[in-house]
């Protein structure tokens, strides 16, 4: 697979404070990637410097395979920061005509992006008199004007209402499904549980985890077990040593696996000890719980 | 080239500072040179004859029109000011930047803006010179149009080195009221240091028995402070009216400022790539 972006030890220091420290990761093409992490734990900061708007104070990092950002490889990324910003007098299809100038793309474009969003009608009207989940949709059409191989998006349903982030989420749906790479920044878990493959968890600065969603909620599974003897149950499971971590609870016995383990393999590890389950299942650890939790690890 | 241009001109073209600034700026030289037309002014209840006290006249025409009209350069000036600053406050040129834009092709588009706003408003000058010069200069000869012609190149290099002064403190400062006061403060230092140098040379002022004023000045080294060597590179025309001469005592000889040509060059050069300097060097 393709290696759309390559992170090596990344950091950015603003006088007395270390924004980056030292983040590593790797982004890889056709994936929806979620960057997650508590506000001011640097995600702009990272997203600047990867976007060339901040000077890094050390690291190294490659966009398509070559090292550093250069406006050709702008050219081949859509990103929208934070707040859309366009030229306030200037209507829609005008500042998309900046912006195809900029990136060389096809005026052409203008209007299916503009469709893709739901703005066609719009175009002829200012920036100034869009609504804000509407200025958001356009400088998602203004990233989508020179189909990117990698689209950037930060914080991009803040500040919208429940139909406004509804509708962002499902263009970002429709453009990752066309196999676009995606970067989506945000402090928003089910919003990154909901549309992203893999996640970057940032805290203070530090990458704590990087790769699948489904790695990161398995991973620290549990099973909920009962039997008519939860002492010596108990005292199995702990010489069994897959799990982290046992605990009582209404009288179920919750055990926190270290590593992912099928339910059939434990029952009949429990079977072969003489173990009689009257109750099994295996649950997955929501990415918030996970995130709550690895953020309170470090 | 022709992208940079088409990308300024659809930021600027329906900017409504941009079409008010401009639509002044022209419509005052424009207006200005009509007046010069008219036999005698009156101001302030004194009719004062441009026409008949030659100043229309080539090849002083020149130096008459361009030092008129390069006052009104700040409204040109105000377009630069207002069209870089609202880049920077509506986080424009970081958009720019991460749509793919290179600094270097921002700092461009911006220089290639100040030349095409220099060149467009000498061309007016100059025609306008043409059509007042052709209609009342005592005689029409090419080597009278064209002996004092450096006016007109002067004049391109005043707006232009101007422009890049301003663009230059527009990115230092990008808020248009600091943009302002710094112009104002700057302006002063440059006024009281030259007055501060003029004075420690203790000049005494001599004329010869005909009342001519002979007194020598030395090289200021204070004139060679960018706005003021912007104001020297087109000196100034009234000297030329035999009228003012007799009162004041000077006479006129055209000499080419070459001291000032080269000044307003490498400032113009420096601002240009300090302002590249703090685009690279800052955080967006």
């Amino acid at each position: 697979m393709r290696t759309i972006l390559e992170v090596n030890n990344l950091s950015k220091r603003f006088g007395k404070i270390q924004a980056v420290n030292s983040i590593s990761f790797k982004v890889e093409k056709g994936n929806v990637y979620g960057l997650l992490g508590p506000n001011g734990s640097g995600k702009s900061t990272t997203l600047g410097i990867l976007l060339s708007t901040i000077n890094p104070s050390e690291g190294s990092w490659s966009w398509f395979e070559k090292n550093g950002t250069t406006p050709e490889d702008l050219k081949k990324i859509g990103a929208i920061i934070e707040h859309p910003n366009f030229y306030t007098y200037l209507s829609a299809e005008k500042n998309l005509k900046i912006v195809c100038e900029i990136k060389g793309a096809s005026y052409d474009r203008i209007d299916q992006v503009l469709e893709l969003v739901g703005l066609l009608e719009r175009k002829k009207y200012a920036f100034s008199t869009f609504s804000l989940g509407m200025k958001q949709r356009l400088a998602i059409a203004s990233a989508m004007l020179n189909e990117p191989e990698v689209l950037i998006l930060d914080e991009p349903t803040n500040g919208l209402d429940p139909e406004g982030i509804i509708q962002i989420r499902e263009i970002i749906k429709k453009i990752a499904s066309t196999g676009t790479t995606i970067i989506l920044a945000s402090h928003l878990l089910d919003e990154v549980e909901k549309v992203c493959s893999h996640v970057i968890i940032l805290k203070k600065g530090v990458s704590l985890y990087c790769g699948t969603v489904e790695g990161i909620t398995n991973k620290n599974g549990h099973f909920i077990l009962k039997s008519n003897d939860l002492s010596i149950l108990n005292q199995e499971l702990r010489n069994i040593g897959y799990f982290s971590d046992l605990q009582m609870e209404n009288g179920f016995l919750i055990a926190h696996l270290k590593e992912d383990i099928d339910g059939s393999l434990l029952n009949q590890k429990l079977l072969e000890k003489g173990i009689v389950l009257s109750h099994l299942s295996k649950e997955k650890q929501t990415l918030e719980n996970q995130f709550l939790e690895l953020v309170k690890q470090n | 080239m022709k992208r940079l241009i088409s990308i300024e001109w659809l930021k600027n073209y329906s900017y409504f500072p941009v079409i008010l600034f401009s639509s002044i700026y022209f419509l005052l030289i424009i207006g200005f040179t009509l007046i010069c037309a008219i036999d005698s002014i009156p101001i302030l209840g004194i009719p004062v004859k441009i026409r008949s006290q030659g100043l229309l006249d080539f090849p002083q025409i020149w130096n008459f029109l361009t030092y008129i009209t390069a006052l009104l350069k700040i409204f040109l000036g105000f377009i630069i000011i207002f069209t870089i600053s609202n880049e920077f406050s509506q986080k424009m040129f970081k958009q720019n930047i991460i749509d793919g834009l290179s600094r270097k092709e921002f700092i461009l588009s911006k220089v290639l803006t100040i030349t095409l706003l220099s060149i467009l408003s000498t061309i007016v000058v100059l025609i306008m010179g043409l059509i007042l010069g052709v209609m009342f200069s005592k005689s029409i000869e090419l080597n009278l149009i064209f002996r004092e012609f450096y006016f007109v190149f002067g004049y391109f290099l005043k707006l232009f080195s101007f422009l890049s002064f301003l663009f230059f403190i527009t990115v230092l400062l990008k808020r248009v009221v600091f943009i302002f006061l710094t112009f104002f403060i700057w302006w002063i230092i440059e006024l009281v240091l030259f007055i501060t140098e003029y004075q420690s040379k203790n000049i005494v002022e001599q004329f010869d028995k005909n009342g001519r004023r002979i007194t020598q000045i030395p090289e200021l080294i204070t004139n060679y402070l960018p706005l003021n060597s912007m104001s020297s590179l087109i000196q100034e025309p009234f000297q030329r009216i035999q009228f003012v001469n007799r009162i004041t005592g000077g006479s006129f000889t055209f000499e080419i400022p070459y001291g000032s040509i080269l000044a307003c060059i490498i400032y113009s050069a420096l601002f240009i790539w300090g302002s590249y300097f703090l685009l690279k060097k800052r955080d967006w």
